[in-house]
């Protein structure tokens, strides 16, 4: 199988998602897939509407960066062009199932845009999302990459096993939020003597309860 | 007693943030236009202060009150994407 994976590396926090993407092709390569990867520069509309036109058959887009309401930005961060794909270009995402994860607030407008335009699912945020640090207490950017990954590896491992992208979507969402809530937990657990545990807290908290899942 | 002053801006841009959450040992103040806040605190007393702005990673330090006036300079960076 194929995926297409956008990461933008342009603004902060996007050194991080972009960190992360190199981490997500790494890990579908481990599962068997095909990556085609857009780095960078390459993140802007024209491209990405060409790429996966000329990939019919990458099941998957993977989006980390930057976004808001109605748009994925990509390097376009201040939304001048439409950025990589956006409410009117929302058809250019095809039949394929596009995941925004991590990036903000792309489940309200364009979300339900793209799975009405024939996406065969959208994943994303209906709230802003927060990156995380490695801060001098813990290495909260590192459980920020376990459970955000363990979204992607628990969506391609189930449509590896034969799974329909309904139910192989569903069980990732699942696993996911149960990661971010092992997470919450551990912080809970050090709110005491760990200084930024209070923002973590809420940071995952927030990460965890505003991603939906659309059909079309 | 001393004056602990905390200066709160945008990493980035340098901009002042206002309305910011800070904190220093539990007393709680939100930064004025200006991106700063001013507490009262004890000479030779060590405070932890603590800044929490939405959309910015948090700020977190210890600072030793060793003068009559100390100043903060919490430079956030962005964390929302």
């Amino acid at each position: 199988m194929k995926a297409i994976i956008a990461s933008p590396f342009l603004w902060p926090p996007t050194e991080l998602t972009y960190a992360m993407a190199d981490q997500l092709e790494t890990i579908l390569s481990g599962y068997g897939w095909e990556v085609v990867r857009l780095s960078g520069p390459q993140n802007v509309n024209d491209i990405f509407a060409y790429v996966v036109a000329n990939e019919p058959d990458a099941l998957l887009i993977c989006y980390m960066g930057h976004a808001g309401p109605d748009v994925l930005l990509g390097e376009d961060y201040f939304d001048v062009e439409g950025g990589i794909i956006n409410v009117p270009t929302a058809g250019e995402a095809k039949t394929h199932i596009l995941v925004a994860l991590p990036a903000c607030l792309s489940a309200q407008q364009l979300g339900p845009a793209a799975v009405q335009a024939g996406a065969a699912a959208y994943v994303g945020s209906q709230a802003d999302m927060n990156a995380a640090f490695p801060e001098a207490e813990h290495d909260y950017m590192s459980d920020w990459f376990d459970y955000t990954l363990t979204f992607y590896k628990s969506l391609v491992s189930a449509l590896n096993s034969g799974s329909s992208v309904q139910d192989a979507v569903a069980k990732a969402v699942t696993d996911y939020q149960n990661r971010c809530t092992y997470y919450m937990d551990y912080y809970t657990s050090n709110l005491d003597t760990w200084p930024n545990a209070d923002f973590y807290l809420v940071a995952t908290k927030q990460n965890r309860d505003y991603v939906v899942s659309l059909f079309s | 007693m001393a004056t602990l002053v905390v200066k709160v801006t945008d990493a980035a841009s340098g901009a002042p943030l206002p309305y910011v959450h800070t904190e220093v040992d539990g007393m709680v103040l939100t930064t004025g236009l200006d991106g700063t806040c001013s507490f009262g605190v004890n000479k030779g007393t060590t405070y932890t202060v603590k800044v929490r702005a939405v959309q910015y990673r948090p700020f977190s330090v210890s600072v030793p009150i060793t003068q009559d006036a100390v100043t903060v300079n919490a430079q956030l960076q962005k964390a929302a994407l």
